[in-house]
Order: structure tokens, then sequence, then C-alpha cells
């Protein structure tokens, strides 16, 4: 109790907010400072840009551990929940939860703490009607190994048969990732999971861009386990950037499989759709320019193949420019409707750029 | 009450000042396919992006892109916005009497100041954006 009077102070969120969002500023300046610093050839410059860029970079690393909130905040809430769930249900039950020292982004809690509630309630309303002998149990795990955090949400009672569902469903496994919306919704009609459907389809979706995973695992009664893996990086990522007309756009580096020359392939046409083959893959081809309805005077000389959810596409854009790192941010509302882009990002040269969502302009096609 | 008036194609509309953030030069911006009619596109301001409004075509349905000079960004909710307009005029202080709502709706008012009429754009009709 001493400890934790220690070390919790008192901090205004929105001027913490505020001040992280000057440390991403000056991470992007950083890059300009670089290059400044390259042009100057006496040592006194030199040394004072070294010892800024050395501040900027120790700064950025302690800003990222001052959002980082332990796991055991959202505890109570859940057991809370999880107790008024079990005297609804007229159920005896323990709630164990696990790995409440694993310290995450305070974003990331609240986001975490949404699906758990959902997840508990929907475990309370269905797994435990028919046991009433008291051994009922759901076990929450949380661990992070620096790049992921995985959660595992473990419950024995009913359950459901794995094989059969998988059958039903014509899947070979229960990873949520590959499912589609409606087939989502007929595997939670299977398991009797009615509270989150849609917030489910949103999680799926979340999680196919961070790359991360949703797995389902039971066996009839006996347990239900399910795992949540979330990569923990996820606003900071490495970009292509690409010209398309006069424009520039990034494009993630995660999803991008290959990048080679336009005069390396053919392309056809068939049922007027532009294809290409690549090591004997028939790739559709889409230009990002007529996706975008950006008038292009170039010949278009590249073509990237792009991967996400096993679905293959190559874009093909003007011209390649360059690799960095970007911070995502996310878009405005007044650009919602925009489904082929995902945020904008601050380069180096101050300007917008916009970042194309791959997953999204995938399922379009 | 003070309000910022500002010049679009010589004519003059004012804003509540306390909306206003901070006024921009012109700067580069980046344009956003398959916007909205209404949105240039984005600037980068203090570390966060804004889309910038096409003012004119807003308030009297014209289109003057070209001569856009200044941006003055403007705090909605917990979002920003740019609106781009020709020049900055004056802050003007008015009495709060003086607003007269058309058509009894809040979402067009005018002041008049000196006997000139002046276009008000209010909360309201920029919440419709």
């Amino acid at each position: 109790m001493s400890n934790d009077f220690l070390e919790i102070s008192n901090v205004n969120k929105k001027s913490l907010d505020e001040l992280v969002s000057l440390v991403e500023e000056l991470v992007i300046n950083k890059v300009r400072i670089e290059k400044i610093k390259s042009e100057f050839s006496d040592n006194t410059h030199i040394k004072i840009l070294d010892q800024e860029l050395r501040i900027i970079s120790e700064i950025q690393a302690s800003i990222k551990k001052v959002k980082l909130i332990k796991i055991k905040t959202i505890a109570n809430s859940l057991t809370d929940l999880f107790n008024q769930c079990c005297i609804e249900n007229n159920v005896k039950a323990d709630f164990i939860f696990e790995g409440q020292e694993t310290e995450i982004d305070n974003s990331l809690t609240i986001y975490i703490k949404n699906i758990l509630l959902y997840l508990i309630k929907d475990i309370c309303d269905n797994e435990f009607v028919n046991l009433k002998n008291g051994s009922n149990q759901i076990k929450v795990s949380a661990y992070s190994d620096g790049r992921n955090l995985t959660t595992v949400i473990q419950s024995n009672g009913i359950g459901f048969n794995y094989e059969d569902t998988c059958k039903k469903l014509n899947k070979e496994n229960l990873d949520l990732l590959s499912f589609s919306g409606d087939e989502i919704k007929e595997f939670f009609k299977i398991i009797n999971f009615t509270n989150n459907i849609e917030d489910f389809i949103k999680l799926k979706l979340d999680l196919i861009y961070l790359d991360g995973s949703l797995k389902f695992e039971s066996k009839a009664n006996e347990f239900r386990r399910i795992t949540i893996v979330i990569p923990l990086s996820s606003s900071i990522m490495q970009g292509i950037l690409v010209t398309i007309g006069d424009q520039t756009f990034a494009i993630p580096l995660d999803f991008i499989e290959t990048i080679i020359n336009k005069n390396a392939v053919k392309i056809k046409t068939s049922h007027n759709t532009e294809m290409i083959i690549y090591m004997d893959h028939i790739i559709q081809l889409v230009r990002v320019s007529e996706l975008l309805n950006i008038e292009t005077v170039l010949e278009p000389t590249c073509i990237l193949i792009v991967k996400s959810n096993n679905k293959r596409v190559a874009l093909l854009v003007d011209s390649l420019l360059d690799q960095t790192d970007m911070v995502i941010k996310p878009k405005h509302s007044i650009m919602m409707d925009i489904v082929e882009i995902k945020g904008t990002t601050i380069l180096g040269d101050g300007l917008v750029t916009l970042v194309l969502d791959i997953p999204s302009i995938l399922k379009e096609i | 009450m003070q309000i910022l008036t500002f010049l679009l194609r010589g004519e003059q509309f004012a804003i509540d000042i306390t909306l206003v953030d901070t006024i921009q030069n012109k700067m580069p911006i980046t344009p956003v396919p398959k916007s909205k009619k209404y949105v240039i596109g984005l600037i980068s301001n203090r570390g966060s992006v804004i889309p910038i409004i096409n003012t004119s075509l807003i308030l009297n349905g014209k289109d003057t892109t070209n001569t856009f000079e200044k941006f003055i960004i403007i705090n909605l909710g917990n979002e920003k916005l740019a609106l781009a307009v020709n020049d900055i005029d004056d802050v003007l202080e008015i009495e709060q009497k003086t607003i007269e709502n058309i058509n009894n709706e809040e979402d067009f008012s005018i002041v008049k100041v000196n006997s000139n009429i002046i276009t008000l754009l209010t909360y309201k009709q920029l919440q419709k954006i």
C-alpha cells in the first residue's frame, strides 16, 4: 500500500497528452536536425546538435514510459462485473486475474477493458448455466514481452466442440482474423455469444491492421480459451513513400511483400481486370491513381505487391521515394468516410502525408 | 463580445473570437483524394493535422481556392478546423444584442457595425461541417 502511494502522483491527462504530442513534434524534427548536421563541418556546431539529438532521443524513450500504467487498474471493475453477473445468473464462480503488474499504454487499457468486460459477461451468461457445483472459474492472464501484449481468457464450463464448429463454418481453425463479418456473427451464434458482435468485428479489423491475432479454442464440457495478441508499438511504424500524380502517400511496410519494376512483368487483361503473373501467382493489378481519382500524366513505373489477410494485390504507383519511420495519427472526423486512407503522418519536411489503408483497400476490391 | 472579421472576395465575414485558436499564413497543403468538396486539404500545425475548409464555398457558394492567404484555425469541440480566407481584417467589439438571426434560426446571424452588415459564422453553423 505504501509503495503504491509513493508511485502514484496526480497528472492532468490533458497536459500529459499535450506533452506527448510536443515530443512527437520533436521526434519529427529530429530527422531534419540530422540533415542539417551533415551540412556543418566545424566541430562546435556538430557538438551542440549531437547533444540536442541525444536529449531528444532520451525524452522520446522516457515519455514512452510515462504513458504506461499497470493493468491492475482495470482489475477492480472486471471483478465487480464478474460478481454481479454471478449473482444475476445465480452461480458460484471464481475470478482469477494474473499478470496485474504488466505495464501497457494508457489508451490500450480502456480498449482491453471493454473487450474483457464483454467477454466476461458472455462467459458468465452462457458458460456457467448448467454447472452449479461451485468449481467454475474464469482466469484472465495478461503478459507482455515488450512487443506484444497477450491476453488469455480461459474458463471451464460447457465450452463447445472445436472440430464440429470448424466443420460447420468450413474453416481449418478458429482464427477469427480470417473470418468475414458474417462468419463471425454465425460463429458467435453457435457459441451463444451475443453481447458484443459489432465490437468484435471492429476489434478484428483493428487487429488485422496491427498484425495481432484473435483465436478461440475449446473442448466441449471442459474449457474455453480466447487468446488475444495485440502488438504494442502501434502508432509508430515503418513506411514506404510512393508518389501518385503530384502527391506523396505512405504505405506501411508490414503489408508490403515485394516491390518489382513494372517492366519486369507483363500486364494482362481479362474480364476487364488487369493482372500480372508473379512467381506463378496470378495477382490482380490495381492502379492506385484510379482508385483515388488522382490525375497522373507520368507512366507508372513501380508495382508493390501487398498482402493482408491472405489476399494479395499488386498496386501500381508512379514511383518510389523513400523508406521512413512514421507516427500515424488518426484521421480527422471530416475524412471518416474515405476508407482508402488509414490516417496521416507528418514527415521531416513538415508536410502532411496520407497513409493508405491496405486491408480496407483489399476488402473493397 | 469580440469578433474577428475576415475578407472573402472583398466581402466581410466574422467569427466569434473565442472559437479562434491561431491564425496561420499560407503554407503547403496536402490535398485529400475523395474528400468532400469543401475540404481543400490538410496542413500540420503544432504537431496536429488540421483539415482546411473552403470557407467561400460554405458561405456564399463560390469557389475562390487560388487566393487564400490566411488560415484561421478554430477549436470545434475536441477537434480543430482551419478556415481558408483571403485576408484577416480586424477585431471588433460588439454587443450581443446587435446580433440578429435570420428566419429566427441561429444558423444564420448578421451583425450591424457602423451601418455595415457582417455575416457572423456561428458555432452551430460550423458544427454542421
